[in-house]
């Protein structure tokens, strides 16, 4: 159900808004994907990204999710399962959503000659980064669209973050943190969508997205909760004007069913995966979590904004400017979208359990 | 990140001192010459390119911010243009940033410095195992890090240069029409909204296909899953086998998993110890097509007998197991 409220953009603005903004969304996909695939390494950097591309093998090859292949563990990484085969420490998000691409890929390799099929097949399969990148940008600008109105504006902050962020490098390879950017931001977009227009299948797609992040990395996990409150909280508010409390409880209900449901399913399907790894449905690959907080948290935080290797202000460098932009998001009236700011900031205070900051609560890498 | 970039639109409505933006502009482009250009698209694992030697990574600055990137993007920059221009003149490192902590394994893992080889592990050179090997000895000297830049190095097939000529027009088209577009641009209203139905298709479509494919996975690794006892103290545990059709000559892989129990292990195995056990398993090149067993049992080396084989819950089995078919075509 629509409302007005002259602080928020109504369902009429973002109409008109979605009509208007028709092409200028398309070229914005348009250039950033074409950024993204003229910069695209084509080839994997990390064993990292191999052991992704090997599950999505095994999966549509052999029916099978552990690793067949006669490599080395010093070349890839792998986790010893239950039953004595290896096994990927990753969820099973990216190497699901890459199944289309590899199929593509193992079609192409009929083309080129023997030697450079597996390249091929790499290169296909590693389409999916720049093509998830180009798709984060537009929900951005269509999110930053949302929130100022204006076309410039909108495109400024789309450029900062599609080039001057880590969402460039990491177009350009094979780890899931492209993937995983854009399913926590298409979520959030889903759900900012349903605050103003009010359909049930956003909160169904804004699920469905948070269940996959879960499924692509699980410290995504924590963002789940942040969202629920951002509901809970829109629904209050909406609610507080509805006469009778069993419409009230029925519509309370209704929404947080249509949007747990989902979640709920695809984070079973992640126990499930694990227990049938490593025998426990908590025991992903980055080990238990417990063991999440076991460095140095200062260490750790240094390590996240000011190493050389790690720095968030170095390799993102409009990020350096969050704190006075956040300070004056929140004078400038748009109170609610504000909560993800401050989640991410939430993400950035767990994530540094480890020297380097962000290697086990790999959800806040993307964001 | 995108969290942390969107509320700088509200930032730019606050500033209005030009000096203050030309500041933000200007720096910007400079982190954007110095950092992140050369990182997308240089090869830093290049010596040639990047500059530095083994030992000299020795010697990079592990905890200061700008003193690794900084000047290392310059001498990449200077690198660079000097090969562009003198090919020839580029023998010794002009990388010059000061000595520091030891290199330990940071340099690998940040998206700029790229500089993890690609492992030349080919087992086989088809579409299962490692290729990269091949594009590794190709690229000596390369500048560029895309895919069209190997490409190109390798002369084939033209096609693909002319794809990334039309990116790169594509590029520049669409970066005219946004710059084109006014804060009030409107576009016809009489545009039917097709991005939500479509990202429901795209979303079914590909549901329904993961879950085909998970509901098989699971359904074939559960059977493969056995937990055979052979003898009195070995068991086979589980096991991987190449499930697509093959031709006679092709190769069929094959890993045991099994497990020593008691303390009568074979020579090499510890008690509980899984044991990774593969094979490459060559297909005559005679062999008529058909459906093949795929047979696995243990023999025991003094006798030359078969070990006997129970179920898990004891029946005896005989002394092989059939673990698969193998379909073998023309």
């Amino acid at each position: 159900m629509p409302h007005h409220n002259p602080e928020y953009v109504g369902l009429e603005d973002i109409l008109y808004m979605s009509d208007a903004l028709q092409r200028p969304r398309l070229w914005v996909l348009v250039f950033f994907l074409s950024i993204y695939l003229l910069t695209f390494g084509g080839h994997f950097y990390s064993p990292d990204e191999d052991v992704i591309f090997h599950v999505t093998h095994s999966v549509v090859e052999h029916r099978s999710f552990s690793l067949l292949t006669l490599a080395e563990p010093r070349v890839l990484q792998f986790q010893m399962g239950i039953d004595g085969k290896r096994y990927s420490r990753y969820g099973w998000g990216a190497s699901a959503v890459a199944i289309p691409f590899y199929l593509v890929g193992k079609w192409s390799t009929q083309f080129v000659q023997l030697q450079l099929q597996g390249f091929v097949a790499r290169l296909v399969t590693a389409l999916v980064s720049p093509i998830v990148s180009a798709i984060s940008c537009v929900v951005v600008y269509s999110l930053a669209i949302a929130f100022f109105r204006k076309h410039k504006q909108a495109f400024l902050i789309t450029v900062l973050f599609g080039l001057f962020t880590l969402t460039w490098p990491y177009a350009k390879m094979n780890f899931s943190e492209s993937l995983l950017t854009m399913e926590l931001v298409l979520a959030f977009y889903q759900l900012f969508r349903y605050t103003q227009d009010g359909r049930a299948s956003q909160l169904v797609l804004s699920g469905f997205f948070y269940g996959l992040a879960v499924a692509t990395k699980m410290a995504s996990i924590l963002f789940v909760p942040l969202a629920g409150l951002y509901l809970l909280a829109h629904l209050y508010e909406q609610n507080g004007r509805l006469a009778g409390i069993r419409k009230h409880v029925k519509h309370y209900i209704s929404a947080l069913l249509c949007w747990g449901i989902p979640i709920a399913l695809l984070i079973v399907t992640v126990l499930l995966y694990n227990a049938f790894r490593r025998g426990s449905p908590f025991e992903s690959g980055y080990g238990s979590a417990a063991g999440l907080m076991r460095y140095p948290l200062l260490e750790g935080l240094y390590g996240l904004l000011f190493s050389s290797g790690r720095s968030l202000f170095l390799y993102a460098v409009p990020t350096a400017l969050f704190i006075p932009a956040i300070m004056a998001f929140t004078r400038s009236g748009a109170r609610r979208p504000s909560f993800s700011p401050w989640s991410s900031s939430l993400t950035l205070s767990f994530s540094p359990s480890t020297s380097f900051g962000m290697e086990q609560a790999v959800g806040d890498r993307a964001f | 990140m995108p969290y942390m970039i969107l509320p700088l639109g509200a930032l730019a409505d606050r500033v209005h001192s030009k000096v203050l933006r030309f500041v933000c502009i200007a720096v910007a482009c400079l982190w954007m010459l110095t950092v992140q250009l050369p990182g997308m698209m240089l090869d830093m694992r290049s010596y040639m390119t990047c500059g530095i030697t083994e030992e000299q990574q020795l010697w990079i600055p592990r905890h200061s911010a700008l003193a690794f990137s900084f000047p290392r993007s310059v001498s990449l920059i200077r690198d660079w243009s000097r090969q562009a221009f003198y090919p020839d003149s580029l023998v010794e490192s002009s990388y010059d940033g000061p000595p520091g902590e030891p290199y330990v394994k940071w340099l690998l893992s940040t998206p700029h410095q790229v500089i993890v080889p690609p492992y030349p592990t080919a087992d086989r050179m088809d579409i299962t195992h490692y290729a990269m090997g091949w594009i590794y000895d190709h690229r000596s000297n390369n500048l560029v890090d895309a895919w069209w830049w190997y490409w190109l190095q390798l002369g084939l097939p033209p096609g693909w240069t002319g794809l990334a000529v039309l990116m790169l027009v594509l590029t520049i088209i669409s970066l005219c029409q946004l710059l084109r577009m006014r804060d009030e641009t409107q576009v016809s209203l009489k545009r039917v909204s097709i991005s939500h139905s479509l990202m429901w298709i795209v979303l079914s479509v590909w549901l329904l296909s993961t879950t085909w494919f998970a509901f098989e996975t699971v359904a074939n690794m559960r059977a493969e899953r056995i937990e055979l006892q052979l003898g009195e103290s070995i068991i086979l545990r589980s096991y991987d086998v190449d499930q697509r059709a093959k031709h006679p000559g092709d190769a069929l892989d094959l890993i045991l998993y099994w497990q020593a129990g008691g303390d009568a292990p074979t020579n090499a195995w510890e008690p509980e110890q899984v044991v990774r056990d593969a094979y490459y398993l060559t297909i005559p090149p005679d062999t008529p097509p058909g459906n093949y067993r795929v047979l696995v049992g243990m023999y025991e080396l003094e006798s030359g007998t078969r070990l006997p084989i129970t179920g898990p819950d004891g029946t005896a089995i005989g002394d092989h197991v059939e673990l698969s078919t193998v379909c073998v075509k023309d």
